[in-house]
């Protein structure tokens, strides 16, 4: 019971920092600036490689 | 996206004050590393459950808590770094752009809610610093009011580094583009 518990909201911590995630580098590259536009940019690439060291971690705990 | 007009240059683009940003910024950072810490601090820890609840619920025994609170812990992590995220897109996608013919403001309301405005220069009519606060006054941080003919009525910089200079850089901008013009 308390495995199903925590598959449900790992699932919802998943589909939820999932959409936040690829919405964040949406943002970054369809409003992106006509000047000064590097920094964002290297936001954008690093958003997603953290993230999924953290889903590592994540899973890791899971299968434990 | 801004879009420029043809033979339009920029010749400042303006945040809020990078220190504003980054005491915005801390909460959530600590917020994050507690958990970072807490997820390691229970995976390591050997925790054992009292022997009362063991002996009346059996099937406790079999549990190992301490997995249970990191795996927790750790759920929060992604959450929190999205957030960070979000103040991070929220800062780089809210600025105004001084050109040579008009300003503009970009704000990042909230996801999917992005607002731009723009104001002639020819109808800016006054404007006006406030410096309030120690923190303003030390690292030179202050709020720009124009005063503009159009529909908008009135633009704010909040929270800019140096108005004073802006200011100046506006009205410079202003001059020229009149002279441009006749």
């Amino acid at each position: 019971m308390l495995k199903i518990i925590l598959g449900i909201l790992f699932f919802i911590v998943l589909v939820f920092s999932m959409f936040l995630s690829f919405t964040i580098v949406y943002h970054f590259r369809r409003f992106k600036i006509p000047i000064d536009i590097d920094k964002p940019k290297i936001l954008s690439y690093l958003f997603p490689g953290v993230f999924i060291l953290l889903l590592f971690i994540f899973v890791l705990l899971n299968l434990i | 996206m801004l879009n420029l007009l043809p033979n339009e240059r920029i010749y400042l683009l303006k945040r809020r004050h990078y220190f504003l940003f980054k005491i915005q910024l801390l909460p959530s950072i600590l917020l994050f590393l507690s958990f970072l810490f807490l997820t390691l601090f229970f995976l390591f820890w050997k925790f054992e459950i009292p022997q009362f609840f063991t002996e009346n619920f059996p099937q406790l025994s079999n549990l190992k808590v301490n997995v249970v609170l990191s795996f927790l812990c750790a759920l929060m992590l992604p959450i929190l770094w999205c957030l960070i995220f979000f103040e991070i897109t929220r800062y780089y996608l809210t600025y105004w752009v001084i050109t040579n013919q008009r300003i503009i403001e970009a704000r990042l309301l909230g996801f999917f809610n992005v607002q731009y405005s723009s104001v002639s220069l020819d109808k800016i009519q006054d404007a006006t610093i406030s410096i309030k606060g120690i923190l303003a006054s030390i690292l030179k941080f202050g709020s720009l009011r124009i005063q503009t003919a159009s529909e908008k009525g009135e633009f704010i910089l909040q929270d800019i580094e140096t108005p004073e200079i802006v200011k100046k850089i506006i009205f410079e901008a202003k001059r020229d583009y009149s002279t441009l013009k006749t």
